[in-house]
């Protein structure tokens, strides 16, 4: 079974004959915040603007039919023209889940802080900071968790370049970065 | 100037009083990276009243390798020898996630025998595992007698796992589609042998250990994780279970063969380092259940293929999949980008031990510093994956 795919533009018509909608109840709720999903039995894939992110996870963390009160991950990720961020909220019990995508411009990424929705994401929102420089406005203690205070760059960004060992010869292969 | 001669002037007797009145300043201590029972480089900042810890700060990172850069500039069979390094104590957890969510991206469907062959092996890797967790909670309470008795029955396992992927520890054994050999001569058997006399091991491991009174004192009511706690903290596996979360991705999110296979999950309410030990103590019973009936299953599939057809060069359509399985630890998950190339174009690592260990300042809080120890054994932490 394929994955629901937020790269390529979704979703009406193209991928599957007849689309699923959204379930009432978050359709109403989260109204314009979203930009695209789709729907595949009880799993749902949105991209959601990134100033609603929290918003977002609060309405599915507090939902009454089926809260989604598992925050499985959180992860940036370097598109090439742009930066994301990708949440995968589940219900606690069972393969319900909500897969929700922010598109962030490369000049200046930040969104919203989730961890006052989900205090679980700090240490993963620390992680996308440092790897991906994205800014999470208002989160409580945007240190450097993995990487060294003084380290230079976001080494998980495609356009990362490597930096030179002190002591030895440049390496040809760091060219190709 | 002695303590008589400091009381005899008025100036001075003002002066000692104040030197000897009982005054009290928080402390803070360092404890790691090296440090014997953090079970690797992990440092703790610990700001101490006395022997009540204020506040816990785990600094981590010591370990970390930028494994999932690596993994990005492999292709996708390169990257399995890598996923055993993430969670180097159970290699073959991490393997099975990642060829799932390769498998699960290419829409390959894996033969039946190696369905079984692979729980089988995850099964066996979390008895190994949890062995390990034991022995080690066990040397970091002080009980060393339970150490050797549990690396003596990992060594069995060991050897089947050596005798079968040629490795003793980082196993590079799944592949995209399968597997990269069949059991060898002899497994079935020997595998047969040592689930049937394991029992009576564990029983032994009782005896020791879970009913005397040393352990129980050093680990009942200690380190509390309330239960909405853990589910804010997204805390998965035998941690959760622990805190009297009823979550098993193995029975609420099934995967592989795992609904045709019977077994219980055990819960348990106490939400302290005791009930944490419990759990981890049935789950090993109930992977040997598991273990023995995927053998019965495998005695009458004799001859059947082990791999599926799957193309040589390994190209996924573009898309992204967000695979997770119960490892040891809890809730592994591996997500994939794929921009249709031999390479993912991102790949993270959803790492279990990463989340729960940042439940532990939760848990150290108001405690001893002495409980640190016990809170952080119960946690069952993996540093390698914890920084990856």
């Amino acid at each position: 079974m394929r994955e629901s795919n937020a790269d390529e533009k979704p979703v009406e018509g193209e991928e599957t004959p007849a689309p699923e909608p959204l379930p009432e109840d978050l359709a109403a709720a989260l109204g314009d915040s979203v930009l695209e999903f789709s729907v595949s039995g009880a799993r749902i894939s949105l991209t959601v603007k990134p100033e609603a992110v929290a918003d977002v996870c609060r309405i599915l963390r507090d939902r009454e039919a089926g809260p989604y009160l598992h925050l499985a991950s959180l992860l940036g990720v370097d598109y090439g023209d742009d930066l994301g961020v990708v949440y995968h909220l589940y219900e606690l019990r069972g393969p319900a889940r909500v897969a929700i995508h922010v598109r962030l411009p490369r000049a200046k990424p930040s969104l919203p802080s989730i961890v006052g929705v989900f205090p679980a994401a700090d240490w993963k929102e620390r992680e996308a900071t440092e790897m991906f420089g994205i800014a999470f406005d208002g989160h409580p203690d945007p240190r450097n968790l993995l990487l060294p205070e003084d380290w230079e760059g976001h080494p998980l960004r495609k356009d990362y370049v490597y930096p030179d060992h002190p002591f030895l010869a440049p390496d040809p292969r760091h060219e190709l970065a | 100037m002695d303590r008589q001669e400091c009381l005899s002037t008025p100036a001075a007797s003002e002066e000692g009083m104040e030197a000897t009145a009982f005054t009290t300043e928080e402390l803070v201590i360092n404890m790691g990276p090296q440090h014997p029972s953090t079970h690797g480089v992990l440092r703790l900042v610990l700001t101490l009243d006395g022997e009540l810890v204020v506040e816990c700060v785990p600094h981590i990172g010591y370990l970390h390798s930028s494994l999932e850069k690596i993994c990005e500039r492999r292709t996708y069979v390169q990257i399995v020898p890598f996923t055993d390094r993430f969670d180097y104590l159970a290699a073959l957890a991490n393997n099975f996630c990642y060829v799932r969510a390769v498998e699960k991206l290419m829409g390959v469907e894996v033969p039946r025998r190696c369905e079984y062959l692979r729980v089988l092996l995850a099964e066996l890797q979390r008895i190994v595992s949890h062995l390990v967790w034991l022995g080690t909670f066990g040397l970091d309470l002080g009980a060393i007698t339970l150490f050797l008795w549990c690396f003596r029955e990992r060594e069995v396992l060991l050897d089947l796992f050596e005798a079968t992927t040629g490795q003793r520890l980082l196993y590079n054994y799944m592949r995209i589609g399968g597997l990269r050999n069949d059991l060898p001569p002899g497994f079935i058997e020997k595998a047969r042998e040592f689930l049937g006399y394991f029992p009576d091991r564990l029983a032994e491991y009782d005896q020791l250990f879970t009913n005397n009174r040393i352990f129980r004192a050093r680990v009942d009511g200690v380190g509390f994780l309330p239960r909405k706690r853990a589910i804010e903290y997204a805390i998965t596996g035998p941690m959760a279970r622990g805190s009297g979360i009823d979550v098993d991705l193995r029975k609420t999110d099934p995967y592989s063969v795992y609904p045709e296979l019977e077994f219980e999950v055990p819960v348990f309410e106490a939400e302290d380092c005791l009930a944490r030990y419990m759990v981890r103590m049935e789950e090993i019973r109930q992977s040997r259940k598991l273990a023995l009936q995927c053998l019965d299953a495998l005695d009458k599939m004799a001859g059947e293929p082990y791999q599926a057809k799957v193309p040589k060069t390994i190209k996924p359509p573009a898309g992204e999949v967000y695979e997770r399985t119960e490892s040891p630890r809890g809730e592994l998950g591996c997500y994939l980008l794929s921009d249709g190339s031999d390479t993912p174009a991102r790949f993270h690592w959803r790492a279990p031990s990463f989340a729960n260990l940042q439940a532990l300042p939760i848990m150290a809080r108001g405690g001893l510093v002495a409980d640190i120890v016990a809170v952080l054994g119960s946690i069952d932490i993996v540093l390698g994956d914890v920084d990856r």
